[in-house]
């Protein structure tokens, strides 16, 4: 098991705003994720401010992982301040509406 | 027989105060039967930016449509050298100019696809008349971004849109508009099963802005509206949407007192503008944080 390095300028160059380039990024990472013991991801200090790129990455990790594995296996770098409160902000948001998704399953299922 | 040419005498104020009758004028000009359209602009005395895309676009659309569009220069110089240096006579023919239609301005672009590189220049133009905080740049940076994402995702435009902004130094704020020629919030909204209950474009309009609502379905969609929002609020701006015969406009100038004007045009807008108010001094909405800080993953 080892660290795997996700550099996003290497990987997107600039083509960091919609959702398909996010889901380039998902991809690698979801292909990655049994294999890493670590996946170190860099931002190269890049603005990226897309709610629809880092939603497609984080948000779509957040309804397959649990809050505890994705803290654990990833290591957030040289993002700036805005971009870490955005990831932070979609990461929160996308785990409650998987809770609230999970609790009106729940309710369905035992009336 | 019909006339060769149809003259449209735009007024005096060309804001989104005034964006009734500005819309009734363009449509005039989609719905004429003259192979020249003359946009005249003689009397005109202002604009924002939501008239300069509205203006523009409108011309694209009537070029589109196989009209020859030609423009009078507004006799108000000042008017007359912001439109120069904003960019705008380069849409359109002037009567007395000879431009063709190449636009290539920062403030003022023609959209076919998705630029972020465009929203840069916006906010680096921005910044040169207004000291923008980091916060309020990195937040207009995510509007425009996401305004534009929701354009090509959604609005199945076939003249692209229109993008413009300005900064008022005296009031201390910042406009920016995105003007598209697509089908409009209702229609978009309507192909989903889920909002058939819609019956007009300020439903459609409010239904929007709400997180997850989205045209996309079985995938993540519908935040970006959201955020902008959530920016507007801390930052005490203003926004306003018109699509179709529907027009919203929220007025976040005391914070969580937000004020929500509705209005239903007579005469509906062939797509959908986003017209955005800033203060420049304001905060961003990540600036606080106070809404994750508890709870902070990375």
């Amino acid at each position: 098991m080892s660290e795997y390095i996700l550099d996003i300028r290497d990987t997107c160059g600039k083509n960091i705003v919609t959702r398909e380039n996010g889901k380039q990024v998902h991809d690698i990472i979801t292909g990655k994720w049994n294999e890493a013991e670590k996946i170190k991801i860099d931002f190269g200090n890049v603005l990226i401010a897309s709610v629809s790129f880092i939603d497609e990455i984080f948000g779509k990790l957040a309804f397959e992982h649990t809050r505890e594995e994705i803290q654990t296996k990833l290591l957030i770098v040289n993002i700036q301040d805005f971009d870490r409160a955005l990831l932070n902000d979609i990461l929160v948001s996308r785990l409650r509406q998987k809770e609230l998704n999970k609790a009106e399953q729940q309710s369905i299922t035992s009336s | 027989m019909t006339n060769p040419v149809h003259r449209i005498k735009f007024p005096a104020y060309l804001g989104i105060r005034n964006a009734k009758s500005l819309i009734q004028k363009c449509n005039e000009a989609f719905s004429s039967s003259a192979n020249t359209i003359l946009f005249d602009l003689w009397i005109c005395r202002f604009s924002d930016p939501f008239a300069i895309t509205l203006l523009a676009g409108s011309m694209r659309v009537c070029v589109s449509r196989g009209r020859k569009v030609f423009y009078k220069k507004p006799r108000k110089k000042v008017l007359d050298q912001h439109f120069n240096r904003i960019g705008f006579y380069k849409f359109g023919k002037s009567v007395v100019g000879k431009s063709k239609y190449a636009p290539h301005q920062v403030e003022l672009q023609h959209l076919t696809a998705l630029r972020p590189d465009y929203t840069a220049a916006v906010i680096q133009v921005l910044k040169g008349y207004l000291n923008l905080s980091r916060g309020v740049q990195d937040s207009l940076y995510l509007s425009v971004n996401e305004l534009m994402t929701n354009t090509f995702d959604h609005s199945k435009t076939v003249v692209g849109c229109f993008g413009c902004a300005q900064a008022w130094t005296e009031r201390g704020t910042v406009g920016i508009c995105l003007t598209d020629f697509g089908r409009g919030i209702l229609a978009s909204l309507l192909t989903v099963t889920k909002y058939s209950h819609l019956k007009n474009s300020v439903e459609a309009i409010e239904l929007a802005i709400l997180k997850g609502v989205s045209s996309r379905t079985n995938i993540l969609a519908g935040l970006g509206l959201d955020h902008i929002h959530r920016f507007l609020r801390v930052n005490k701006g203003q926004i306003h949407i018109i699509s179709g015969d529907g027009w919203v406009h929220w007025n976040y100038g005391n914070g969580e007192n937000v004020i929500i004007t509705r209005k239903k045009l007579k005469v509906a807008f062939e797509g959908t503008i986003v017209n955005i108010l800033a203060r420049a001094d304001g905060e961003g909405i990540y600036i606080l944080e106070s809404e994750t800080r508890e709870d902070q993953i990375f």
